[in-house]
């Protein structure tokens, strides 16, 4: 792998699409909670055994002080899925970063002659998953997304899978993570259907092991003029 | 659900409770590899649906017609 420059990045935090905000993002941070499990027989050193793991993920950014923006979240103490990747614009396949998170500080900075900032910091809630955008959609009708083959799950390993519906016109819109063993996806298997939609949202939902199907996309029925949806899957 | 399933010609070993996927191959509770191809229990479940599903009708083919 070679040496690379940060130069772009997309950020979607819950229902809002944050990149053109953001100008920093902090190390995701993952760090295991060390137990001491030294014993007689230990031969004279300590022994660790690894407990708890937890993840944290600092960001920075310019101010947009709009009532529906981002900022306002830190006041419901509500976890959403915050996704990362390094392409902007995003496309089906980018690798992705998924971490249901709460905000836990969302400060900004009023100093006189410098722009508006200010920097977040999230907790994760769960598992940190490393994925795929599997979908970036703008919708119109309902329909199915191009399947992506990203493997088959273990039985010891889990699907995650992140929805942001980060513009919404319409009724309705039930959005599902089908799988198959064939990219013509003649026989689809629903895997994950998220809650219905009729605003912006975002969701995060998991489904356990073993699902032998290798291939994956995004099916959506829509009800309305337009809306637009990210999917991010990861298996892990 | 049965331990195999017949679909399109194809015979497919079910994963069973207790049993491990490692992604690509099937491990039975003893630990033994299974061979052939395998499948999850909602898999199965798509197959047999789509197995019941009545096939459309033949449609006759005219010969000479005007």
């Amino acid at each position: 792998m070679a040496k690379e420059a940060i130069t772009n990045a997309s950020i979607y935090y819950g229902a809002h699409n944050v990149s053109s905000l953001t100008n920093v993002i902090g190390g995701l941070a993952v760090e295991i909670e060390v137990q001491d499990s030294t014993t007689f027989g230990s031969g004279g050193w300590k022994e660790s055994l690894g407990s708890l793991k937890a993840a944290t993920w600092p960001f920075e950014g310019l101010f947009d002080g709009a009532s529906a923006g981002p900022h306002p979240d830190i006041f419901t103490g509500a976890v959403a899925p915050v996704t990362v990747s390094k392409t902007n614009p995003i496309a089906a396949g980018d690798l992705a970063w998924m971490l249901n998170c709460l905000k836990t500080s969302d400060a900004d900075s009023h100093v006189l002659g410098e722009l508006h900032k200010w920097t977040w910091n999230f907790v994760g809630d769960g598992t940190m998953a490393r994925g795929i955008c599997l979908d970036t959609q703008a919708l119109s009708a309902t329909g199915s997304g191009t399947g992506q083959q990203h493997g088959a799950v273990s039985s010891t390993q889990t699907l995650y899978a992140a929805l942001h519906v980060v513009a919404f016109n319409g009724t309705s819109l039930d959005v599902k993570i089908q799988s198959d063993d064939n990219s013509g996806f003649t026989s689809a298997t629903d895997r994950i259907t998220f809650t219905q939609a009729t605003g912006v949202t975002s969701q995060r939902s998991t489904l356990a092991g073993a699902i032998t199907d290798d291939w994956w996309r995004a099916d959506w029925t829509f009800v309305g003029t337009s809306a637009t949806i990210v999917v991010f899957i990861g298996i892990q | 659900m049965s331990k195999t399933l017949k679909f399109r010609g194809k015979t497919y070993r079910v994963i069973q409770s207790g049993e491990h996927f490692d992604g690509k191959h099937l491990f039975d509770a003893g630990g033994n590899k299974v061979k052939g191809s395998v499948i999850d229990v909602e898999k199965a479940a798509t197959y047999e649906a789509l197995e019941a599903k009545p096939k459309p009708a033949r449609k006759l083919k005219m010969k000479g017609g005007r």
